[in-house]
């Protein structure tokens, strides 16, 4: 018995001195770096109960306790960016400071922590001898994964977080009390774990791919540079096969193989004029043999799209990806590429291409497939929201410094949050380069007033602002929802009906092309407001969003996209020339003057011209090399997507 | 012999204890406060908003808290003070998130007397409301607290910790089942706590307005 006293002693010593931490091990690690950045709270309660610092930190030690990712603390970021006077806008346009940014961060990407709703009620309960109070806390969160350079949202979770106290009492006796203040961190704790563990078992493949994409990408960029270069050593093997794996064009055909084809294989060839870049001439063949390889598998006619009537053209290519034609490519692959003269760049592709009548698929990777050919349309996400039944504007008068000052209470946001993110989560899924209205907040390109004013559904502002993030596509609209107390089957509970209305602009244009309406409800019990809201609103959010995917393509390729010019020191003789210059310019759809020429100084004018052409149509560049070739020189004095203002030397 | 030894060291330490401590001074805890300025002025001033918050609910009530607050807000009234009403003090407080009484405290009292017009602001908390009904024992006691402050934070008035409580001790049947009743009843515990609300403003001096209850059936005229 003695002995083994000591036995034991010295086991338990010799098992503290030398014991180890026993650590999480996370079965796939990421190898990019992930900053923990931001944390957004869009509920006013939230932004109450929480701070952001303590967020941000509980945030970064979970996300370290998986051993998954390399994780940095970026909690001064926004500091860091402005000491160094770097606009997010900037980093779009300019690969100087992409480089800059990149050095200065030293993460691939940013993980963003958004508060998205948040309820903290009281539940009283009473029986014969006793009575309860039970303090619920409920909270959900949104963990996004966003490119540090781009502010691409690569991946999203959503997680929620409960927890409760109970109190009670008997026959009058026992403990009562306020509800307590730990209860949201628990919850939020609670949240977090969860939607960190989703992160690593859901979003941290979908991450994975993406930055193999994002490597791609720069691989493909750092060889085009590195070709320029030698372009005279290089010129002779002009030839080259294409790496899959080293090439984004190829993504897909990752996917795919011979087994998985559910139609038939059909191989075809593209080409494409070399004046806007090897980047742009490669997409543009990649599409021409899209469209053949379309033509010759499901006996679809398209005409040739590099005819000046491409936009009609263009949408034949859509039709057969339509619900309603025949078939489409379900997938593809580059079998060779290469620059054919110095004129013309040439691809041969392999493609699946699948008939309805035949073959057994869904429409859906055909979809994903043509997004991916148009190169990824950029969208932006503003939606507003008012619950019916409450007053519109609340005004109050209040006395301050002696004066009355009208009071204009700020919407709730947590809903907004909730139906942009559900869009944006489903637009995504179909490879769509999506922004929400948020991101822009966060990016500084626009201020709060203006996206304030962009959701209350005044188009004009959410066309300027997504002229300004050079968005092909806005998705504005509103939620309204209303509660009713209702009985199903004897139960009673909340009732909810989210009703959803989107329009689409075009910032090119400046047009509405689509209007939609869907309507959804969600029954809760226990009267749990917050999850039958959650419910209706991702509900209708679905429904509007399925319908919108299958549009937007065809909008894209049926718009027209307005370039406006503003033309400076031009004789009226000069504007006539410019305009017969631009007419003759292919992918020019046409032509006019806006208002009148005006006359300056001698025998100069100002005058402003609207270009048409379409979504894949010419650019600012374009217009100005063609000018330039034909002896025009310019000054130029601001220039975006849809605006130049130019004065003729 | 053993035992007879620790006990007389445990008593020569307690001894030792009771002469090194200094006796407790107990202060007692002003129940009620009027700021003496407050009191002389109220009267002249010619107007006195008073901004009554969601009053804190501690109990297993869910619905005294409101009854409670209303009936302050009728109270105010009648004793000379104009009141905010409630459902823009509660809109107010909803736009920058208060979902409940408990919330009030997350935010500073400066952006609290931004929100209102008033002149002070009244908060108040329900602290217990216990009914016991036990058949042949049965009562009910109910504890609450008002607190006046200015709109710089000053408190000028509080009263706190008042109390009703009624009991009841039944033999005979008959009174058991008309306790059992009685205190079942919800009015019972509403007038309750409106008579804490009574006690509790009773100590507020008078306000500035003037309170005329017209006798509008004695001044009627007979139509023939």
């Amino acid at each position: 018995m003695k002995y083994f006293k000591i036995i034991v002693l010295i086991f338990l010593i010799l098992n503290t001195l030398f014991a180890k931490e026993v650590k999480n091990s996370c079965e796939s690690p990421f190898e990019g770096q992930i900053g923990v950045t931001d944390v957004e709270i869009a509920n006013k309660t939230a932004k109450l109960v929480f701070n952001k610092s303590g967020i941000q930190s509980q945030a970064a030690v979970v996300l370290k306790d998986t051993n998954c990712f390399n994780v940095l603390d970026w909690q001064r970021l926004k500091e860091v960016i402005e000491r160094n006077k770097i606009e997010w806008s900037d980093l779009q346009s300019s690969q100087e400071q992409r480089t800059r940014l990149k050095n200065l961060l030293s993460v691939d990407y940013f993980l963003v922590v958004s508060i998205s709703s948040f309820s903290d009620d009281v539940e009283y309960s009473t029986s014969s001898f006793s009575k309860s109070k039970k303090q619920v806390v409920k909270l959900k969160i949104n963990l996004i994964i966003k490119d540090a350079l781009t502010n691409e949202l690569l991946t999203t979770v959503s997680s929620d977080g409960k927890a409760s106290k109970k109190l009670t009492q008997s026959l009058g006796f026992g403990a009562s009390g306020n509800p307590t203040g730990e209860l949201p961190n628990k919850a939020f704790s609670i949240a977090l774990e969860k939607g960190i563990n989703k992160l690593v078992n859901e979003g941290l493949p979908q991450l994975s791919s993406k930055s193999q994409k994002f490597s791609k990408k720069k691989y493909l960029y750092e060889t085009r540079t590195s070709k320029k270069s030698n372009k005279k050593t290089k010129s002779e093997e002009k030839v080259k096969k294409v790496k899959k794996e080293k090439d984004p064009f190829s993504l897909l055909a990752q996917k795919s193989s011979a087994e998985s084809c559910p139609g038939k294989w059909i191989e075809s060839h593209g080409v494409s004029g070399l004046e806007k870049g090897i980047y742009i001439a490669k997409k543009r063949a990649v599409m021409d043999a899209y469209r053949n390889a379309v033509s010759k598998g499901a006996g679809v006619h398209i005409e040739d799209f590099t005819q000046a009537k491409m936009t009609q053209s263009m949408s034949s290519v859509y039709s057969v990806i339509n619900k309603k034609s025949k078939g489409f490519i379900t997938y593809y692959e580059i079998l060779s590429e290469r620059e054919k003269n110095e004129r013309s760049y040439e691809v041969n592709i392999k493609a699946c291409v699948a008939d309805k009548e035949v073959h057994d698929f869904t429409f859906e990777n055909g979809l994903k497939t043509f997004v991916q050919m148009l190169g990824t349309p950029k969208i932006l996400i503003v939606f507003g929201q008012e619950r019916y039944s409450e007053e519109r504007l609340v005004e109050k008068t209040i006395k301050k410094n002696n004066s009355i000052e009208k009071y204009v209470p700020k919407k709730d946001e947590a809903q907004i949050r909730s139906i942009e993110t559900s869009v944006a989560k489903i637009l995504k899924e179909y490879g769509y380069d999506v922004t929400t209205s948020d991101d822009l907040s966060n990016r500084n390109i626009v201020s709060e007033d203006r996206i304030l004013k962009a959701r209350k559904g005044i188009g004009g502002a959410a066309i300027e602002f997504a002229r300004e993030a050079g968005a092909d596509i806005v998705l504005s609209g509103n939620i309204v929802y209303a509660l009713s107390r209702s009985e199903i089957a004897d139960v009673s509970g909340k009732l909810v009906t989210a009703s959803i209305n989107a329009k689409i602009l075009m910032p090119g244009s400046g047009k509405t092309v689509g209007i939609y309406n869907e309507q959804e409800q969600a029954f809760s019990l226990l009267d749990d407001q917050l999850t039958a809201r959650e419910n209706a609103i991702k509900r209708s959010a679905k429904a509007i969003s399925d319908k919108i995917i299958w549009d937007i393509p065809k909008y894209l390729l049926d718009e027209e996209r307005e370039i406006e010019i503003q033309l400076s020191n031009v004789s009226y003789r000069d504007l006539r020339k410019i305009k017969k210059i631009l007419k003759n310019q292919k992918e020019i759809l046409d032509i006019r003057v806006a208002g009148k020429w005006k006359k300056t100084k001698a025998k100069k004018g100002k005058v402003l011209i609207v270009v048409q052409t379409s979504f894949l149509g010419v650019s600012v560049d374009d217009i100005m090399d063609n000018l330039e070739k034909n002896k025009y020189n310019f000054d130029i004095n601001e220039a975006t997507d849809y605006f130049m203002n130019i004065s003729v030397l | 012999m053993f035992n007879k030894k620790i006990l007389i060291c445990f008593f020569i330490l307690l001894t030792f204890n009771i002469e090194i401590f200094p006796n407790e001074t107990k202060e007692e805890i002003r129940k009620t406060y009027i700021d003496e300025v407050f009191k002389k002025n109220i009267k002249k001033s010619g107007m006195f908003k008073i901004a009554v918050l969601p009053i804190q609910n501690m109990s297993m009530y869910p619905n005294i808290a409101y009854y409670f607050r209303k009936h302050v807000n009728g109270l105010l009234a009648m004793k000379g003070y104009s009141v905010i009403s409630h459902e823009i003090l509660d809109k107010a407080l909803k736009e920058v998130g208060i979902q409940k009484a408990d919330h009030i405290r997350l935010l500073s009292f400066d952006k609290l007397s931004d929100m209102t017009s008033a002149d002070a602001i009244m908060s108040g908390i329900i602290e217990t409301a216990n009914i016991q009904n036990a058949a042949i024992y049965s009562g009910y006691a109910f504890t609450a607290s008002l607190k006046l402050q200015l709109r710089n934070g000053d408190v000028i008035w509080y009263n706190l910790s008042d109390r009703v409580a009624k009991r009841s001790l039944a033999i005979d049947p008959f009174n058991i089942i008309f306790n059992m009743l009685g205190n079942s009843a919800s009015d019972k515990h509403i007038n309750a706590i409106k008579a804490v609300a009574q006690n509790l403003i009773k100590k507020l001096p008078q306000g500035p307005n003037e309170v005329v209850i017209d006798d509008l059936l004695g001044q009627a005229i007979e139509l023939k």
